[in-house]
C-alpha cells in the first residue's frame, strides 16, 4: 500500500506540466468558494448580529397566542412582570441580561409636524446587555439615561418631523382599551438603521410606555441577552423548561424569519455554486487521469505481467487522484483562508438595502469549511478517478504490452 | 518431470470475422536448467507461444502444464502469483517503470507481493542481482540515463530477482545492436551456467541462435527440434 502511495506521487510528477495545471484549476475554484463562503460569513454575521444583538434579541419571551399576531404590535396578552419571573429569567444558565419591552404603534409629533411611529418601550439599563448593537447604531447623541425621560429615534423620522437633540416629542397611542394618551419625552439620540422598518423606531423608557398604554408592571414582551449567540436554542429550551405553559419562548431565528430565509438562500446558493464548480473539477481530473492511463498502456501491461493484482493498479490511479484532489484543494484552501484575511483587516464596506449607513462586513472563515472543502475535493477526486482507474486496471495483458 | 510441458496446444485469434490459427499443435517440453531459443521468420507465432507459456494469455485447445500444474485454461488474473514467483520476463523494448531507478525496477517484482519480505532483504537482493548483471555503478539512475544494452540488464535482473523457475524473453535483443546483442546474450549463457537459470527466449536473428544449447524453430504455427534450415 505505502509503495503504490510513492509510486503515485512520482507519477504526479512525471508531467509536471499537466498536473500543475489540474492543481491550478482545482485551487482557484476551491479558493473561490472559501472566499465567497468567508464574504458570506462576515454579511450574515452582520445580518444576524443586527437583528439578535441589535434590535430583537437573541431569545424572547411571550404571552402564548401573542406571537400570531405580532405583526400588529397587539398589547394582549401581555406578561405580569413579578420579581419572582424576573429572578427567575436571570438564574437560567447562558442568560447575560432581561429586558422587558413593550413594542407598539403611535404617532411621534414635535411641534406641529407629527409621523407615524414604532415605539419599543424597554428597560433602559439592562436594554444594551441584551441587544449590545443598540448602542453601536447610535448615530448622533446618548443612549437613554436612567430615571430620564429621553428618546432614542430613528435619524429618518427625526428628520422628518425635524427633531434636534433636545427637542420635546409628544407620543400619542391607544391604549388596551383603545382610549387615546399621550406622553412627552426629550430626544436625546438618534439611531441608525440597520434595516427598512428600524428607520421609524422610537425607543423610550419601558416607565413611559406603561404610563402611555396604561399598563403598569406589564410588558408584552422579554428579551434576554445570552453567553453564545450560537447556542440560543439550547437556552431557549432551558427558558421554556423554567417559565412553564402559557409562555412562548423563541429565538431569533424563529422571529426574524426574513434574516434567516436570506441566510438560507445565500446558502443554497453558494452550495450550488460548489456543486458546480465540483462537478467541472471532477471532469478535470478525469480527463488528466484517463490521458495518464493511455499514456502509460505499456507500463500499466508490464506491471501486471509481473503479477501486479488489477486492484493495486486500480489503487495506484485513485491514489494519484487523491493526491490531486487534497493537494489542490488544500492549495486553494490556504489562499482563499488568505483572501478573506486581508479582507478583514480592512472590512468591506457595504449598504445593506434599507440601511440608514453603509455597515463593515468582516469576512470570516472556519477551519471546519475548509477542511470540509478539502474532504469533498479528496472524494470527488476519487469519484472521478473511478473510470480511469477502472480502464487501467481492466486493460489485457497481451494488448497493453503490445501498444506502443 | 520437465519444467513446462505443452501437448497439442492451438491458439485461435479471432480477427474480425476471420479465425487465424496462430499455433495449430504444439508440442514441447523445456527442463529446469535448460537454455532455449526459439526461432522463426515474423508471424510464425514466437510471441504468440511465449505469452502462452509466460500465463499471460489462455490456449484455446490443449494442455500446458507449468511444474506439473495444468494452468493453460486459468484465467490471467488467478494466475498473478504463479507469474511472479516463477516466471521472469524480459521484454524486447525493455518495458521500465520510468518514474522508478534501476534499483526500484529491480526490487518492483517484490514489492507488490501481498506479504512482501522485509524492505531490507529485498533492497539487499535487488542490489546483488544489479551487481551480477554488471549494473553495480549505476544502481540510482533512471532509465531514461541508462543505454539500451543497460535498460536491457534492468529487466534481466528485473526477471531474476524473484529466482524465478523460468525466464521469458521474447526477442530481447531485437533493439540493440550487435555487439550489446551478443553482451547480453553472453550474460544469459552466464547465468544460466554458473546460477542454472532456465532462460527460453525468442529470436529471429540466425546470428544468434548459433549461441544457444538448443535451438527449437516454429514455423506453421507448429514446433519443431532444431534450427530450420530456412535461416
Ligand atoms: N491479437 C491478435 N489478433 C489476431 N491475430 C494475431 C494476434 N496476435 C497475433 N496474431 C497473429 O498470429 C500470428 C503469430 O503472431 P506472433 O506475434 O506470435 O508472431 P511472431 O513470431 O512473434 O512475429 P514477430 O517475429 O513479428 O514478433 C500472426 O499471423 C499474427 O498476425
Ligand atoms: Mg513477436
Amino acid at each position: 500500500m505505502g509503495r503504490l502511495v510513492g509510486l503515485a506521487a512520482r507519477n504526479l510528477a512525471r508531467n509536471r506540466r499537466r498536473t500543475l495545471l489540474t492543481l491550478a484549476a482545482l485551487a482557484v475554484g476551491v479558493m473561490a468558494v472559501v472566499g465567497v463562503r468567508g464574504f458570506l460569513n462576515g454579511l450574515q454575521g452582520m445580518l444576524i448580529g443586527g437583528v439578535a444583538e441589535g434590535t430583537i434579541g437573541p431569545v424572547l419571551v411571550h404571552r402564548t397566542g401573542y406571537l400570531q399576531s405580532m405583526e400588529s404590535n397587539p398589547l394582549t396578552p401581555n406578561i405580569l412582570l413579578t420579581p419572582d419571573l424576573l429572578a427567575r429569567l436571570r438564574a437560567v444558565p447562558g442568560v447575560t441580561a432581561v429586558s422587558p419591552r413593550l413594542g407598539f404603534a403611535g404617532m411621534a409629533s414635535v411641534g406641529d409636524e407629527t409621523v407615524f411611529a414604532i415605539i419599543s418601550a424597554v428597560d433602559e439599563s439592562q436594554e444594551p446587555t441584551v441587544c449590545p448593537r443598540r448602542r453601536e447604531y447610535l448615530a448622533e447623541g446618548d443612549w437613554l439615561q436612567p430615571g430620564r425621560d429621553d428618546a432614542v429615534m430613528g435619524m429618518e423620522i427625526a428628520r422628518g418631523v425635524g427633531a434636534k437633540a433636545g427637542a420635546r416629542l409628544a407620543l400619542i397611542s391607544g391604549d388596551a382599551e383603545g382610549v387615546m394618551n399621550a406622553v412627552d419625552v426629550t430626544v436625546r439620540g438618534f439611531s441608525a438603521a440597520a434595516a427598512q422598518m428600524e428607520r421609524r423606531s422610537v425607543v423610550i423608557p419601558l416607565r413611559k410606555g406603561q404610563e402611555l398604554l396604561r399598563l403598569e408592571g406589564r410588558a408584552t414582551e422579554i428579551a434576554l441577552g445570552v453567553t453564545d449567540l450560537s447556542d440560543v436554542e439550547a437556552v431557549r429550551d432551558r427558558v421554556a423548561a423554567v417559565v412553564g405553559p402559557g409562555f412562548e419562548v423563541s429565538t431569533w431565528k424563529d422571529v426574524a424569519t426574513t434574516v434567516r430565509d436570506v441566510q438560507a438562500t445565500q446558502n443554497a446558493a453558494l452550495d450550488l455554486i460548489t456543486f458546480i464548480f465540483m462537478a467541472i473539477m471532477l471532469m478535470g481530473i478525469a480527463n488528466t487521469l484517463l490521458m495518464s492511463v493511455l499514456e502509460r498502456v505499456r507500463e500499466i501491461g508490464t506491471m501486471l505481467a509481473v503479477g501486479t493484482r488489477r486492484r493495486q493498479i486500480l489503487g495506484l490511479f485513485l491514489w494519484e487522484a487523491l493526491m490531486l484532489g487534497v493537494l489542490g484543494a488544500t492549495l486553494g484552501a490556504l489562499l482563499g483562508f488568505g483572501v478573506v484575511q486581508l479582507l478583514a483587516v480592512k472590512g468591506v464596506m457595504l449598504q445593506p438595502p434599507g440601511a440608514s449607513l453603509p455597515q463593515k462586513i468582516i469576512p470570516v472563515i472556519h477551519v471546519v469549511f475548509m477542511v470540509r472543502m478539502v474532504a469533498l475535493s479528496a472524494a470527488g477526486a476519487a469519484v472521478a478517478a473511478v473510470y480511469p482507474a477502472w480502464k487501467a486496471a481492466g486493460l489485457r495483458p497481451v494488448q497493453a504490452l503490445a501498444a506502443v | 518431470m520437465p519444467l513446462i510441458q505443452l501437448k497439442d496446444v492451438h491458439k485461435e485469434y479471432l480477427l474480425g470475422e476471420n479465425v487465424v490459427h496462430a499455433l495449430k499443435g504444439v508440442d514441447m517440453s523445456v527442463e529446469k536448467g535448460e537454455f532455449t531459443v526459439v526461432t522463426g521468420p515474423s508471424g510464425s507465432g514466437k510471441s504468440t507461444l511465449l505469452n502462452i507459456i509466460g500465463c499471460l494469455d489462455r490456449l484455446t485447445r490443449g494442455s500446458y502444464k507449468l511444474e506439473d500444474q495444468e494452468v493453460g485454461q486459468t484465467d490471467f488474473d488467478e494466475l498473478a502469483d504463479v507469474r511472479n514467483h516463477k516466471i521472469g520476463f524480459i521484454f524486447q523494448s525493455f518495458n521500465l517503470i520510468p518514474v522508478l531507478d534501476v534499483l526500484e525496477n529491480v526490487e518492483f517484482p517484490c514489492l507488490i507481493r501481498s506479504k512482501p519480505e522485509p524492505r531490507k532483504v529485498i533492497r539487499e537482493r535487488a542490489r546483488q542481482v544489479a551487481e551480477d548483471v554488471g549494473l553495480g555503478s549505476v544502481v540510482h539512475h533512471r532509465p531514461d540515463q541508462l543505454s539500451g544494452g543497460q535498460r536491457q540488464r534492468v529487466a534481466i535482473a528485473r526477471a531474476l530477482v524473484t529466482h524465478p523457475s523460468l525466464v521469458l524473453a521474447d526477442e530481447p535483443t531485437a533493439n540493440l545492436d550487435s555487439v550489446t546483442s551478443n553482451q547480453i546474450i553472453d550474460l544469459m549463457l552466464k547465468l544460466n551456467a554458473d546460477k542454472g537459470v532456465t532462460f527460453l527466449f525468442s529470436t529471429h536473428d540466425p546470428r544468434v541462435t548459433k549461441h544457444a544449447r538448443r535451438v527449437l524453430s516454429i514455423s506453421d504455427g507448429k514446433v519443431s527440434e532444431g534450427a530450420n534450415d530456412s535461416h
